[in-house]
């Protein structure tokens, strides 16, 4: 991926978030001035996100400085890793009310070990010892259904 | 004292110890591991100690705490990288000490010298907090508004080389600590209609995804995995008397700086040490030596490394203001047992307070028999490839956030808290005010609406109240000594 600069982007992306809560926030009940309303604090942080990443775009653009944020390219082994890595753990959560811990972590263990580059045979054996262990501490020591 | 003698009772309680031993246990891990820190490692134990007793819990966590610190100094002897970074300094004598064949003197110089900095900074914790407290019990609404505002501003001084980035990152913290409830009339705010945000984001999730999940993800993209082949030599472990009479005046002074120096908000056991580190060479008969494997260096570095710990429990249990990310997730921790760390914690729950301190001096017992005692198996930890602990952390995170209210929700928080540390984190963001903010959100806001309706909506209040106004002056101040020192170094550089 090319040059991106970072700080000009994440500043943009904070004022925006900063406006939003501004826009959300005024529908609040006001309060009055004795007593301040829901609305207050929130606007006040708004305010502040707001000013700070107009503050972080505007210092970056001027100092012109411009970040590498992903020194690696798309295919890079480590990105691929990264994404898989996450894909997993949504699946593992998506399964959760759908399927019992001791057969929704086994697999994901598995897969996970084998994505980080662990022998099959050792991720096997390393996804059940692993799955023991936490049912016996979570299911057998805190009495909590996983 | 009476307060003092209640908190002995863990003392007799053998579970109480099996608790600091697997806390020491994990601590040591989390330490000695390279890029593993005692944050994470508190991160990701803080929501499974929900579901032991309070005692039980702070057992485990200062056991990791205290080891965590100790066991950053293995790499830094045996193979010149710190674990941690309170024990950068270490590197410079215990790595050459390890070098001529001494890693087993240096292993065992460390652990004693961790014992000795954390007892006598347990002790400064013990004498001082107590008055400390009671002084700061005259907070009103104001000033307890001003501590949050100043805490943050701590934590955002510290954490990062851009202000403005420590400052949008508070700001963030702040921002998802008002999902929720509004903490005075109940008014529902950002919830999106969605009943589970109605108590608010929990910000274990949120601490798990931001210091375990992010770290490894971090890791991943920044390392191939690797780790040290080969067993490490260990000899002697134990100094002689002689050498133990000769470092007994260097471990007082690193004990002395490294507490004094972790009692101030921002600065902890890696700026403790370096200066213990200096002063001890200054002071020194054989300051040639500091640098090519001088047992004084490694007691002066290793001492104040782990005082430190103590000096900074005095602010943070005192105050509620963290020294660094370590005590900001210790502040979480306390809160999720109904402990609020300040002034408060004191007179509602002094029992409790004695507690910590015994538990922490356990810990530092503990801490000091594994590393003498295990000082042969330690050394094998940094065995242990990257993989096998990154995929355990990652279901450890998964399962510890959902642990806390047995809800996947938490568990999708913390999974895109992960993802968002991680994105973040590239670009140079600093996590550590994020975290604090998001704790200290509701206090701030909650103080300053009562503060204003107090005041009958007069903002004033904030200028005319003494210990407000310090406490804002002490903001203002640690925002603008980064940005003056950032000019001046830059000016000295043209």
């Amino acid at each position: 991926m090319g040059q991106l600069n970072a700080d000009v982007a994440f500043g943009l992306l904070f004022a925006a978030l900063g406006v939003a809560l501004l826009g959300h926030s005024a529908g609040f009940p006001p309060g009055t001035p004795g007593v301040p309303g829901p609305g207050f604090f929130p606007m006040l942080v708004g305010a502040l996100l707001c000013l700070l990443g107009l503050g972080l775009a505007a210092g970056s653009r001027r100092n012109g400085a411009a970040i590498q944020y992903w020194d690696k390219p798309w295919g890079d082994p480590a990105i691929v890793r990264i994404v898989t890595v996450i894909a997993l753990l949504a699946l593992y959560i998506l399964v959760w009310e759908r399927v019992g811990f001791i057969w929704r972590t086994p697999p994901l263990l598995f897969l996970l070990y084998l994505v980080l580059g662990v022998h099959w045979i050792r991720s096997l054996i390393l996804a059940v010892a692993v799955t023991g262990v936490l049912a016996g501490v979570f299911q057998g020591l805190f009495s909590l259904r996983l | 004292m009476a307060e003092l003698v209640t908190g002995v009772a863990p003392l007799l309680d053998p579970t109480t110890w099996l608790y600091v031993a697997l806390g020491v246990g994990l601590g040591i891990l989390f330490g000695a591991l390279p890029g593993f820190t005692a944050t994470m490692g508190l991160a990701i134990l803080t929501p499974l100690t929900f579901w032991v007793q309070p005692d039980q819990a702070f057992a485990m966590l200062f056991g990791l705490l205290c080891a965590a610190i100790f066991s950053g100094g293995i790499p830094a002897i045996l193979i010149n990288t710190p674990g941690t970074p309170a024990s950068i300094a270490t590197t410079w004598d215990g790595y050459p000490l390890a070098q001529q064949g001494q890693a087993g003197l240096a292993l065992g110089i460390n652990a004693l010298g961790a014992f000795c900095g954390q007892m006598l900074s347990i002790a400064v914790l013990a004498l001082a907090a107590f008055p400390l407290a009671a002084f700061a019990l005259r907070f009103g609404p104001s000033e307890y508004f001003a501590l949050a505002i100043f805490g943050i501003s701590m934590m955002v001084s510290i954490s990062s080389r851009s202000l403005l980035k420590g400052l949008l990152m508070g700001a963030l913290g702040l921002a998802v600590s008002m999902v929720g409830l509004d903490p005075i009339v109940g008014y529902p705010r950002f919830t999106f209609g969605t009943p589970a945000f109605l108590d608010g984001i929990s910000f274990i999730p949120v601490m798990v995804g931001l210091f375990g999940v992010a770290e490894v993800l971090v890791q991943m993209y920044a390392t191939t995995p690797h780790s040290i082949k080969g067993p490490v030599r260990i000899e002697r472990v134990l100094p002689s008397r002689a050498e133990l009479r000769g470092l007994a005046g260097h471990a007082v002074l690193g004990s002395a700086i490294g507490t004094g120096v972790g009692i101030i908000p921002g600065a902890g056991g890696d700026i403790g040490s370096i200066i213990a580190w200096g002063q001890s060479r200054r002071l020194s008969r054989l300051r040639d030596r500091f640098g090519k494997g001088s047992l004084a260096g490694l007691t002066a570095s290793c001492t104040a490394a782990n005082a430190a710990i103590g000096g900074a429990m005095v602010t943070m249990l005192t105050l509620g203001i963290p020294g660094d990310s370590a005590s900001a997730v210790l502040i979480g921790a306390l809160l999720i047992h109904g402990l609020q760390p300040g002034p408060l914690l004191f007179r509602d729950h002094p029992d409790m307070v004695a507690h910590i301190v015994v538990l922490l001096a356990m810990a530092s017992l503990v801490t000091m028999l594994f590393g003498l005692i295990g000082a042969r198996p330690l050394a094998r930890i940094l065995q242990i490839r990257d993989q096998i602990l990154w995929g355990l952390i990652l279901i450890v995170c998964v399962l510890g956030s959902y642990a806390l209210n047995q809800s996947v929700t938490d568990v999708w928080v913390m999974l895109l808290a992960g993802l968002a540390g991680f994105v973040l984190r590239k670009a140079e963001f600093p996590m550590g005010p994020l975290v604090l903010a998001l704790i200290l959100g509701p206090m701030a806001e909650s103080n300053l609406r009562r503060a204003l309706v107090l005041s009958q909506g007069d903002l004033s209040i904030l200028v005319t109240r003494p210990l407000t106004v310090i406490f804002l002056l002490l903001t203002a101040l640690s925002l603008l000594v980064p940005v003056v020192s950032s000019w001046r170094g830059r000016a000295k550089a043209v």
